[in-house]
């Protein structure tokens, strides 16, 4: 352990010494300090605090994380080009020690780096508040809605398994036409799906289904508040009347709760109703705790009929959403901090591993190049999902069906992209805080274990198997 | 004899550089003279980047779509700003900006408020940024005067009342009133000073349309649609000019049928006609058609504009005037609807 905590001193200090470390902080403080006079919110608080969170914990990330690269890919390569690492070989320390030491020490000069970040960007979040010139309404937002950790939930999602349901039904009925391929009939019954689900024409009745968390049921209501987000917009220009009655229930108990809506709307109407205690409590009743069954929330929406109320349209994503807070904006920072930091210790591992290999450019090369392959697999997956149009065109103009060999690529890159890079792309933390959507404890342990533990422990093993088969001390080097 | 004759062609193309230039503005191939005094962000951003400026344009472009189909609103001001400056000279992207914040990032609030700050956010770019860049294009002033008029001069937005208040409120606390007393504005420098760096006004040129076309409620959205539409008109050629002459036209129209402001004492707006304005409003519709004798628009809307000036004037009780413009319209463009005459013509064709 003294060992390795030697060589983490010793590449710090190296660090310190090639005034990378002071550099690093400068740019940062400028970064931090000097983005948001530069760049122009909404015109409101909450605009100018989300500026704030995104952009400079953004662009301190991506600093970071170059910088990190850079260091990382210079930590062990340079060493062997100056002969220095011929000192630390030839003494009793093994090969994973100096790896492992290399990666301690980046990990702890980012340590430092960002949590200053992050004490920097909390006290400009807080003096932006102080010094506000806003009225109360406008700062209860950005106090409860912003600068807090909220779990999202969102109603349940069936969309595919419905999708599935009626393309099996439809196929055992013959309603498909031979001519069609299978992810053609898929798309054209998921748009049809998605317009039933999030269109409520007069006369029409719509429900959604949330998944309440057991912890509400413990948990006192002050501590934790529950909204209940609704947005939605008429279907057609210009002023739109629309009444209609809400219920939030059970199951068993449909209507624990109502309210009318009566507006004249040309454009999205939002608003947020607040669940009680007492509302909680009645959703909870009769479930004992761990029950799964018991725990739904039923959000139901009675569009009125006639010409008198106008058809509306729910965003699928933004349309219902459940607030609970859960933490704190202090512990959400903290937590947000924590992810940055494990992915700059994958950063590191990357660049220290293809360090062990290469000499300076061409580690640096080769990490920059392997980072644009996750983003480039992560861009084709995300064209796979929403490209739902070339399947006809294809259809259309006759050309062949997808290949074997392709659809193999394509199962493959979709579970690499789901498997391995989903723990680390999947959620931008900055994003999340900037939203003020909570970055919980799970996912913080989730991501030290996996993107700072598990897959930096693969790469230092492949690390220390390269150091130990590379040649040190050759005549002409 | 070779080398004199290069001389010779340099010196005869050089001299037709002046000439190029000012064909070229006529025509309206150039936006603007060359760009004086630019900010350093953007010289570096529009020389260092050169034609990737397009490409990274297209990448904040794509992440404003993304954004404002999530819901997330707070980034578009500086994403819009970043677009437009990295190309500053193509007037369709700033129109394209602030008409997207204007109309339609603003239905997206909910609150008058929320959307009122929208709806400045998209005029401001225009206003502030855009024109600055592109001081010889007439479409973005065209596009500015267009804002004034229809989004918050017409009622096309639930919350358009609370606009015109809003922005009647400003300009009351800018020039003390309707009607602005020039005079006095010039001994108050402060004053001054805010008219021209904030809102951009050139008193000089409010002078000029108060004597062409007013004078003019300056606390009235249409009031100021004129004034960006007469600010373009001499840049573009004949199009350009033609391009504004129909927004001023638009605006005048608009001004004729509710141009009278007044703000209740519980908050609310009433509007009325403004009738004193009908003889520039004739004189003004005669001076285009003048000009452009063969725009069938021009023309379209002049008739328009009489059907509409003898409606307003005859449910004003103002006899006399209707019957005169309906003799107008009668010799001038003669139709069915005129031919039997001015009682015919009310109860027939008037709307009630």
């Amino acid at each position: 352990m003294t060992r390795i905590l030697a060589i983490a001193f010793l590449q710090m200090r190296a660090a310190i010494r090639s005034r990378l470390f002071a550099s690093l902080m400068a740019v940062l403080v400028l970064t931090v300090l000097g983005l948001p006079l530069t760049i122009k919110g909404d015109g409101t608080l909450a605009g100018q605090i989300k500026i704030i969170l995104y952009y400079t914990l953004g662009l301190s990330t991506i600093i970071l994380g170059v910088a990190t690269l850079w260091a990382s890919s210079g930590a062990i390569a340079q060493e062997v080009e100056s002969k220095q690492i011929q000192l630390v070989v030839v003494k009793p320390v093994r090969a994973f020690e100096i790896w492992l030491g290399k990666w301690l020490g980046l990990l702890a000069m980012n340590a430092v780096l960002l949590f200053t970040v992050g004490l920097i960007v909390y006290f400009l979040v807080q003096w932006n508040i102080r010094s506000a010139d806003t009225a109360g309404r406008e700062l209860g937002v950005v106090r409860e809605e912003l600068l807090a950790g909220r779990r999202l939930i969102l109603p349940r999602d069936t969309l595919e398994e419905e999708v599935m349901e009626r393309y099996h039904a439809m196929m055992n009925r013959g309603m498909i036409a031979t001519n069609f391929s299978r992810e053609e009939a898929l798309s054209f019954i998921r748009k049809d799906l998605l317009t039933e689900k999030t269109v409520v024409g007069s006369g029409a009745v719509k429900q959604w289904i949330l998944d309440v968390p057991d912890f509400l049921r413990e948990a006192g209501g002050e501590d934790r508040p529950v909204t209940l987000n609704i947005c939605f917009s008429p279907v057609r220009k210009g002023n739109n009347t629309v009444h209609g009655e809400w219920r939030i229930g059970t199951e068993r108990n449909p209507v624990l709760f109502n309210m009318a809506t009566n507006v004249s709307m040309d454009g999205t109407y939002k608003f947020t109703v607040p669940i009680t205690r007492s509302l909680i409590d009645k959703i909870m009743e009769g479930t004992a705790t761990g029950d799964s069954h018991g725990r739904t929330m039923i959000v139901e929406y009675r569009n009125g009929s006639g010409t008198d109320s106008r058809t509306v349209v729910f965003d699928r994503k933004q349309g219902i959403i459940l607030f609970i807070r859960e933490s704190g904006f202090e512990s959400n920072l903290v937590r947000a901090i924590l992810v940055v930091l494990c992915r700059l210790a994958l950063l590191a591992a990357i660049g220290l591993t293809a360090s062990t290999l290469f000499s300076f450019p061409v580690t640096t090369f080769t990490t920059f190049s392997l980072l644009l392959l996750p983003l480039i697999i992560h861009y084709y997956v995300f064209l796979l999902a929403t490209d739902t149009g070339s399947c006809c065109a294809e259809h259309q103009s006759g050309i062949e069906k997808e290949s074997i060999s392709h659809k193999i690529v394509e199962r493959v890159v979709k579970k690499v992209d789901s498997v391995v890079l989903g723990p680390v792309m999947k959620e931008d933390p900055v994003d999340r805080l900037s939203e003020g959507a909570l970055v919980s404890w799970g996912d913080t342990a989730k991501a030290v274990l996996l993107v700072a533990l598990l897959y930096p422990f693969l790469l230092g093993l492949a690390g220390v198997l390269l150091f130990r088969l590379r040649e040190l001390a050759l005549p002409s080097s | 004899m070779m080398a004199l004759a290069v001389v010779l062609c340099v010196w005869f193309a050089g001299g037709q550089n002046s000439k190029l230039l000012k064909m070229r503005a006529d025509y309206g191939v150039d936006s603007a003279a060359p760009l004086e005094n630019t900010p350093p962000l953007i010289a570096f951003t529009t020389v260092a980047l050169g034609g990737f400026s397009s490409l990274v344009a297209d990448i904040l472009w794509l992440r404003v779509s993304t954004l404002q189909e999530e819901g997330r609103y707070f980034e578009l001001v500086q994403l819009s700003d970043w677009i437009t400056k990295l190309e500053p000279r193509c007037g369709d992207i700033w129109e394209f900006h602030s008409w997207n914040m204007a109309y339609n990032v603003s239905v997206m609030m909910p609150d008058p408020e929320d959307r009122w700050r929208w709806v400045r956010n998209g005029m401001e770019l225009l206003r502030d940024e855009g024109i600055r860049y592109n001081a010889g294009d007439p479409k973005i002033y065209r596009e500015l005067a267009w804002l004034f008029l229809d989004k918050i001069g017409r009622s096309i937005d639930q919350a358009h009342a609370y606009y015109k208040i809003k922005w009647s409120e400003e300009m009351t606390d800018l020039f003390g009133g309707a009607h602005p007393d020039y005079s006095l504005l010039v001994s108050r420098p402060e004053k001054l000073r805010k008219i021209t760096t904030e809102y951009k006004l050139k008193v000089e040129a409010m002078q000029g349309i108060d004597l062409e076309y007013g004078p003019l409620d300056w606390r009235v959205p249409e009031s100021h649609a004129i004034y960006w539409a007469v600010s373009g008109r001499k840049y573009g050629g004949r199009e350009g000019a033609l391009l504004c002459e129909r927004s001023i036209l638009q605006s005048l129209k608009a001004l004729f049928m509710h141009g009278r402001h007044e703000i209740g004492p519980d908050g609310s707006l009433k509007q009325a006609p403004d009738i004193d304005l009908l003889p520039k409003i004739t004189k003004a519709y005669e001076a285009v058609l003048v000009k452009y004798p063969d725009e069938i628009t021009i023309k379209n809307s002049y008739i328009d504009f009489m059907y509409e000036a003898v409606s307003v004037l005859h449910k004003n009780d103002r006899q006399t005037e209707a019957r005169a413009v309906f003799e107008s319209l009668s010799s001038r463009f003669p139709s069915d609807e005129t031919r039997q005459g001015f009682e015919v013509f009310i109860s027939r064709f008037i709307k009630k």
